[in-house]
């Protein structure tokens, strides 16, 4: 046991000098990351079934970076936003808001020409995933902000409260 | 059977396969820090202005582990790198699925598969996997093992009775 431990140590003393390592490495590469992270993270989502009722019933009170369906509504009609699906591709063309782009919480490198060619920097994004349940969004969201993006806001309700209303759905790739 | 947990054999395949697999599982992170630390902010148990920091300091003690556990270099020492980083994995995955949270693990960087009870189990494997290197290793094999398990963690063939 004694010797267990001792090796145990041994892995953290190599893990501080590879973390040290990896600083280094990270202070001149030209993809490097900022050591401390600005900003915060975007938090809509709740985790329960008895919150995310008490959230599809409260969902018409205004709340800071929260649209809710109505609003989500009328901006979709007016055209005005810019609306982002943060599910996965095959769940965005089971069915998606209408006009909305597709970037996957999880592949947002994969689609920074997206990002570049169709959303401007000073445009007001929503994003949306799931359900009020659902993490993607907020994700999406908070990695859209590190970006630079400043008017991104969650629709929380998601697919499954836009499509329980009966509202317009377009299914497959965006054409 | 014990002969079998205990044997130089199983122990040098462990060392690949998890070495192999751990080099992997980093070169990703490593190569793409940025998309690793968006993973590591996904779980919401560490404080966002550290996630960057904290996602170098994982991914490169990753490969580190990783390379040294192949090379055998201070292997036992490698080996129990690699198990704190699976303690690390095991409660961080426990955790979003205890909160009813369904994220992207960032086990192999980006876009990989989505946190669930099957990769705890297979961290727990792995988790032995590392225990019996360290309690075994006897630096068979290795560039500079260092530390070799101690005399009598691994037996001897028995000596057959016509010798």
């Amino acid at each position: 046991m004694k010797s267990f431990l001792k090796e145990l140590a041994g892995g953290i003393a190599l893990m501080v000098v590879a973390s040290l390592v990896g600083v280094a490495v990270n202070a001149v590469r030209p993809n490097g990351v900022a050591l401390i992270q600005h900003g915060e993270a975007v938090s809509t989502a709740v985790h329960t079934q008895a919150d995310s009722t008490a959230a599809a019933a409260d969902s018409t009170a205004p709340r800071e970076g929260v649209v809710t369906l109505e609003q989500m509504k009328q901006m979709v009609d007016s055209g005005t936003i810019v609306v982002i699906d943060a599910r996965s591709t095959e769940e965005y063309e089971q069915g998606h808001i209408p006009g909305s782009i597709n970037i996957p919480h999880d592949r947002i490198p994969e689609f920074q020409d997206v990002l570049n060619n169709e959303v401007p920097m000073d445009a007001q994004i929503v994003c949306y995933c799931r359900s009020f349940t659902c993490d993607f969004s907020d994700l999406l969201a908070t990695e859209l902000k590190i970006i630079g993006y400043s008017n991104v806001s969650v629709f929380s309700g998601g697919w499954d409260q836009w499509q329980k209303a009966g509202y317009p759905a377009e299914t497959g790739p965006r054409s | 059977m014990k002969a079998l947990l205990t044997g130089r054999a199983l122990n040098l395949v462990l060392r690949f396969v998890i070495g192999g697999l751990f080099f992997y599982a980093a070169f990703e992170k490593v190569l793409h820090p940025s998309a690793f630390a968006m993973a590591v902010r996904g779980y919401k148990l560490i404080p966002f202005s550290l996630s960057n920091l904290f996602a170098i300091a994982m991914s490169w003690s990753e490969i580190f582990a990783a390379v040294m556990l192949i090379l055998g270099i201070l292997t036992r020492k490698a080996a129990g790198a690699v198990f704190l980083l699976l303690i690390v994995f095991i409660i961080a995955i426990s955790t979003t699925l205890v909160r009813g949270m369904v994220i992207d693990c960032g086990c192999f960087g980006e876009g990989g598969s989505n946190t669930s009870w099957l990769l705890i189990v297979r961290n727990v494997a792995l988790l032995v996997g590392c225990f019996l290197i360290i309690r075994y290793n006897d630096g068979w094999l290795s560039l500079y093992p260092g530390s070799r398990a101690q005399p009598g963690a691994h037996p001897r063939p028995q000596a057959s009775a016509t010798s």
